[in-house]
């Protein structure tokens, strides 16, 4: 090792010269046409395979603190300071009534004040259908009183529709290649606000809170998928009782 | 060796893209031998490609690139280097010219001596995607960064890219050198049929041929001769013309290996002169290793990156960058430790 670090001593005190014509010199090769040197031959064993190959150094070199460190930094596809963005959404309601079955169609426009935050209003229209258990207490109650026995009342207070205002905030970021048709940029956001659920009963106030994500497909088309929590109460004939929905809805959005 | 024919598929799509926009009208020798001898048929002439030649090749193709790096050459060789960035810049990604601007650009930021951003072009440079086609200097400038930042295991490690990614492309080009034929020129001329040549017709072969031989005018003019004579001795039935078209074959076969060899030769004078300096670069880094083994951490200067705002993106590099990530790299470095007298 040290007959090793002799000989390369010598060799070092070369390099001083050498290396003040590098960049100079590397550019010197440009024309083509020009190079007249002898022809060299490269023994490729000796002059190439040497490089970097003394795995010894290589791990001295690591404890050296010198190193450097890269990263990569990238436009935004979509310009999201003061930017509007138009949607439609479609969803479904899980949890709630477990005898309503309700679907939702939601048009929204977003304020985009910055990337990280923006402000949004929707308005969801419900459709609204009994599930299975729903259908089965209509009908066992429909067959008593056909058979002359006393009617229940099958009490349920559908939602009708709703207006709400969020905030989002869109902590993190990041890019997907769908089967090699090109890079998608997205953000994964939390949502939360509050608004007016129409239900049969009447108006009463909504809560929310969700998650979601944003994909910016081009300067002009996004897509959001949101998962939500609302909280509300219906009235029904017992009296009012709080309702923990979960909604589930996937849109298509314009940006200006 | 997916991977490698992936990256440079990969390579070869992007700048095959972008080069699109400034596509010229590309002719088809296979259909101008054809017209050729259909002319033929009806009155006798002379077999030439001159006009056939000056049509694909006397046009100045892709001007405005060719011309943003002849001005940007001319700063550097005048040492405005703030000025020859710009004009670097000015070529767009995936252009043909462009891997030589990203490399040049990385060259003039080294003469400013900013090694971080000489770094960051040369991480482009040395990515996956284009390890094997870029150009032995490239790796020069990478470890020559590294060893101003002090950064020796970085040094080794290139030296090391250099020696999987470069090794067999330089011994190729190296026996090109004497030859003027190889396999890879056996299996481009059997498919090229198109002129002016791109990066596309290449495929594959640019991995064992001279960097940027398709833009050689020369090796243009004799292919596109070759493939045209070729094309027409397979059609006429006229043995007269056959033969006159046989010597038009060979005479243009030999002056294409004639230019091969001097491409590939002075490509190969280029890679002795980077791999004599990449030794010496490592002879330095070696002897610096031992003398900079027991210095202090609180002796070094730590950049850090600059911030950026809510309107970027920012991914740490994890040495496999997508196609979107090229020329997008930032580097920060823990630098030399101060007040140590160095010679370079």
């Amino acid at each position: 090792m040290k007959t090793n670090l002799l000989s390369l001593l010598v060799l070092a005190c070369s390099l001083t010269a050498a290396t003040s014509s590098f960049a100079a010199g590397a550019k010197s090769y440009k024309n083509v046409a020009a190079a007249k040197a002898p022809a060299k031959t490269i023994n490729a064993s000796e002059d190439i395979d040497s490089l970097g190959g003394n795995q010894e150094l290589l791990e001295m070199a690591e404890k050296i603190k010198s190193t450097s460190r890269a990263r990569i930094v990238q436009e935004r596809i979509v310009e999201r300071r003061n930017t509007l963005e138009f949607g439609l959404s479609y969803g479904s309601a899980f949890g709630g009534d477990s005898y309503i079955k309700t679907q939702a169609l939601g048009a929204q426009v977003d304020y985009h004040i910055t990337p990280r935050w923006s402000l949004g209003a929707r308005y969801y229209d419900f459709g609204n259908s009994l599930t299975a258990e729903g259908q089965r207490i209509y009908d066992d109650a429909k067959a008593t009183y056909a058979a002359g026995g006393r009617a229940l009342s099958v009490d349920m207070d559908f939602p009708l529709n709703s207006a709400i205002a969020v905030v989002n905030w869109y902590p993190i970021y990041g890019k997907t290649s769908f089967l090699d048709m090109g890079v998608t940029q997205f953000d994964l956001y939390l949502l939360a606000g509050g608004g007016n659920i129409t239900l049969t009963s009447g108006n009463t106030s909504v809560m929310t809170a969700g998650l979601g994500v944003g994909i910016w497909a081009s300067s002009h088309i996004s897509a959001r998928a949101e998962v939500r929590y609302q909280k509300y109460q219906d009235q029904l004939i017992t009296g009012s009782r709080n309702l923990d929905v979960v909604t589930g809805s996937l849109g298509l959005g314009w940006i200006l | 060796m997916m991977k490698s024919v992936f990256s440079l598929t990969f390579a070869i799509a992007i700048t095959a893209g972008a080069s699109s926009a400034f596509a010229v009208e590309r002719i088809s020798t296979s259909a101008w031998a054809k017209t050729w001898v259909q002319a033929q048929d009806k009155k006798a002439s002379a077999f030439s490609t001159r006009a056939l030649e000056k049509k694909v090749l006397g046009t100045c193709e892709d001007c405005d690139n060719k011309d943003a790096l002849k001005k940007a050459r001319s700063l550097f060789a005048e040492g405005q280097f703030d000025s020859a960035i710009k004009s670097y810049n000015q070529i767009p990604r995936g252009n043909t010219y462009w891997l030589s601007a990203v490399e040049e650009k990385g060259w003039a930021f080294f003469r400013q001596e900013d090694y971080e951003k000489a770094l960051a072009q040369t991480k482009t440079l040395l990515a996956p995607q284009f390890a094997e086609v870029s150009s032995t200097e490239a790796f020069l400038l990478q470890s020559l960064a590294q060893l101003k930042i002090c950064d020796y295991k970085g040094v080794f490690e290139t030296h090391q890219i250099f020696k999987a990614k470069q090794k067999n492309r330089i011994m190729s080009v190296q026996a090109l050198a004497k030859t003027g034929w190889n396999d890879s020129l056996a299996q481009f001329l059997k498919k090229a049929d198109s002129f002016p040549l791109t990066l596309a017709d290449m495929g594959e072969t640019v991995q064992t041929l001279p960097l940027m031989i398709y833009k050689d005018k020369e090796f243009q003019k004799q292919a596109l001769r070759f493939k045209a004579s070729q094309h027409a001795m397979a059609l006429t039935q006229n043995m007269t013309v056959k033969k006159a078209l046989d010597k038009v074959n060979s005479d243009s076969f030999t002056a294409l290996k004639n230019r091969v060899q001097e491409l590939a030769q002075a490509e190969t004078d280029e890679n002795f002169k980077v791999i004599q300096k990449l030794n010496l670069v490592e002879v330095e880094a070696i002897q610096r290793v031992h003398t900079d083994l027991e210095l202090a951490d609180s002796m070094y200067k730590t950049n850090k990156f600059q911030k950026v705002g809510d309107d970027k993106l920012v991914f740490m590099d994890d040495g496999r960058p997508w196609i979107d990530e090229l020329d997008k790299f930032e580097v920060a470095a823990k630098t030399c430790a101060k007040g140590i007298r160095r010679k370079m």
